[in-house]
């Protein structure tokens, strides 16, 4: 088994790179969240190499219930969206300046492409070369822990929009729990650690539908 | 025999749930009262429990390899953690709030004390973590749906917990290495990264003027007043704990220095609000910046001046979210133009949120002015310069006070005749609570013992 997983390092290290980016580039949230799920499942395989298995395990269920409650509340807002859009329809057309209003402008795709490639390059630097990385772990967890927590800031910083910073803050965390874990293994820590990932999740959620809850509901 | 941090962390998160089912029920009174009840008896137990009488108390207890202690010194942080949110759910039985703020509050009192009593305490952060995720949930509501603000300072508080982690591993690692001096180092710069983000130091203080605007007034005080003690007593444990921190000068000048930005750009940014929300929030940040000033004057002094401070700016806070709850009632927004003339309507309201900033910046005769005299002494007797950028803020927060209160009892129209509409019981209330800042400014004294809290870091300075 721990063979199996250590043979496994190299795969997983690349696939956490290209999960990573793509969840900076997309913004299509089913498949963002299916990404992030692969994203857990990896760097669980990647984790393996530091901790015993059964930990590893743990945090990859962990990783994959945090997905499940971050799929409902897309499937919530979707539901929040169809019926926004049948009540505007009927009482609150946008008009005139309004529809501009209403207008949301993307950070384009090379813009992202680019910078992506630019804190890849920065994260390959700071481990490999500038003497950052934590010298009791493998250089594999290293660049994946960095490459993680980078690439969430910049997902962080290029969005407000509640599920985007969800997803940067789980990816920063994911990266974060990468270097962490080796060297704290209490299991305290890896329960509590877990109930950050859910809270992340559950907050996130909520603030993504409370503007779709109705008026009135709470009195 | 009963752990006594098992109390405090288990009392809470009981009843959370159940002020859930009192509010699905729509009995709305008994959730406030059980909420009420929760918080009072936790400040009474966190004040007179005894935390060793075998056979019946312990003061520790462990969990797989944890330890969570309750010492002599968490005593007063929790009473005023539990009094705080005791008063901040009472006034949630005068302005109803959304369906989670208070078995979120509850919970995260639970969470609270468990960041005061883990061991090694730099665990802590995680607990300020999850309750910091709890704080979403009351942070925002139906009638509060923009969640910009909530999801900064939650956003803020988890990228923050990363470096406290590590710092306690740096630490851990320099006792098993103690001649790598380079560790020890790291752990600086990492505990300096983690409480700028925990404390709103600029620049990641943006989130206070936004929550401030945007989320219910009481969730914005719970937030800033009872969340933020844990985070301070967290620091003054870091100190007192660990010599090679409380003993480098530079800390303490890294805690001026922060504390000056803050002020300065509170002053900047406050002097030309338009709204009573934003206005509130660069006060905190002035508020945060003279607390951190009074840490970095690095003597015992300041200490005593920041935990004094600590202690009152509760009571303006809630005073000022109580108010404005009230005048939210009728305005869409907290903007001067949209409050114009209320202060005709609702005096009583108006006078509270006039004198809950003004107690906060520590206007003479307030509750906050003891504590800001005493800061602003120690500053003119080291560097005089500070005192006048503190003085000028709090000018500036004055300012805007004034200006408010110039727009909310100007009415709309010149012609316009407005009766006062406020009920019996929110006269009284805001009566009361008036009076007992301008009683605790005049009486300075009936707040000496919480000052005593110094006496239980001994060791700081450098």
């Amino acid at each position: 088994m721990t063979d199996l997983l250590i043979s496994l390092a190299l795969p997983a290290l690349v696939g956490l790179f290209i999960t990573a980016a793509a969840l900076t580039l997309m913004t299509q949230w089913r498949l963002r969240f299916a990404i992030l799920g692969v994203q857990y499942v990896l760097a669980a395989v990647l984790i393996s190499q530091a901790v015993i298995w059964q930990v590893a395990a743990v945090k990859a269920i962990v990783g994959l219930l945090v997905v499940v409650i971050l799929g409902l509340t897309g499937q919530g807002v979707v539901t929040g969206r169809r019926a926004a859009r049948q009540a505007a329809e009927t009482s609150n057309r946008p008009r005139g300046l309004e529809v501009l209003r209403r207008l949301e402008f993307q950070t384009n795709l090379p813009f992202r492409v680019v910078a992506v490639l630019l804190g890849s390059v920065a994260t390959w630097y700071l481990v490999a070369e500038s003497g950052y990385a934590l010298a009791t772990l493998p250089l594999s967890l290293n660049l994946a822990g960095f490459l993680l927590i980078v690439l969430g800031l910049l997902g962080l910083g290029l969005s407000e929009e509640a599920m985007n910073v969800g997803i940067g803050l789980l990816m920063v965390l994911n990266g974060f729990e990468l270097l962490y874990a080796p060297v704290e293994p209490s299991l305290t820590v890896v329960a509590l650690l877990a109930a950050v990932n859910f809270g992340v999740a559950l907050a996130v959620s909520y603030a993504v539908l409370v503007p779709y809850a109705m008026p009135g509901e709470a009195e | 025999m009963i752990p006594a941090p098992l109390i405090f962390l288990v009392l809470p998160w009981l009843a959370a749930p159940l002020i859930y089912l009192l509010r699905l029920r729509g009995w709305f009174r008994a959730e406030v009262a059980l909420a009420v009840t929760v918080a009072i008896v936790g400040a009474l137990l966190a004040g007179a429990l005894p935390l060793a009488a075998p056979p019946w108390v312990r003061d520790s207890f462990g969990v797989l390899g944890r330890t969570f202690v309750m010492e002599p010194v968490d005593r007063g942080a929790l009473v005023q953690i539990f009094a705080l949110a005791a008063l901040i759910f009472l006034g949630a039985g005068l302005h109803p709030a959304g369906p989670y703020f208070l078995p979120a509050g509850t919970g995260i009192l639970s969470l609270l004390a468990a960041a005061l009593f883990v061991r090694p305490f730099l665990f802590a952060a995680i607990f300020l973590e999850v309750a910091a995720a709890l704080a979403v949930f009351m942070l925002a509501d139906e009638a509060h749906p923009l969640t910009r603000g909530a999801l900064r300072f939650f956003t803020y508080t988890t990228l923050g917990m990363p470096f406290i982690l590590f710092a306690a591993w740096l630490i851990e690692s320099s006792a098993a290495n103690p001649g790598n001096a380079q560790l020890l180092v790291q752990a600086t710069y990492a505990l300096a990264a983690g409480f700028a983000l925990l404390l709103a130091v600029v620049p990641f203080h943006s989130w206070l003027p936004l929550a401030a605007d945007h989320a219910p007034p009481l969730a914005t005080a719970f937030l800033t007043s009872v969340m933020r003690l844990p985070v301070v007593f967290l620091l003054l444990k870091l100190l007192d704990a660990y010599p090679w921190l409380s003993q480098n000068p530079l800390v303490y000048g890294a805690l001026l220095l922060a504390g000056t930005g803050m002020v300065i750009l509170g002053a900047l940014f406050v002097f030309g609000q338009q709204n009573l929300g934003r206005s509130m929030g660069y006060a905190l940040v002035i508020e945060y910046g003279a607390i951190l000033m009074a840490l970095g004057l690095g003597t015992r002094a300041g200490v005593e001046a920041a935990l004094a401070a600590l202690t009152v700016r509760g009571l303006g806070l809630w005073l000022w979210a109580l108010g404005l709850s009230e005048l939210r009632r009728e305005a869409s927004d907290n903007a001067f133009a949209t409050l114009h003339g209320l202060g005709w309507r609702r005096p009583f309201a108006v006078t509270a949120v006039a004198v809950g900033m003004l107690s906060l910046i520590g206007l003479p005769l307030m509750a906050g002015f003891p504590p800001r005299w005493a800061l602003l002494r120690l500053l003119a007797e080291q560097t005089p310069v500070l005192a006048a950028v503190l003085l000028a803020a709090m000018t500036s927060v004055g300012v805007v006070v004034m200006r408010g209160l110039a727009a909310l009892t100007t009415p709309r129209r010149p012609d316009e005749v407005i009766e006062p509409q406020e009920s019996r019981l929110a006269q009284v209330t805001y009566t009361v609570a008036v009076a007992a800042v301008l009683v605790l400014g005049a009486f300075p004294q009936w707040l000496l013992p919480s000052l005593t809290l110094a006496a239980a870091f001994p060791r700081l300075g450098p």
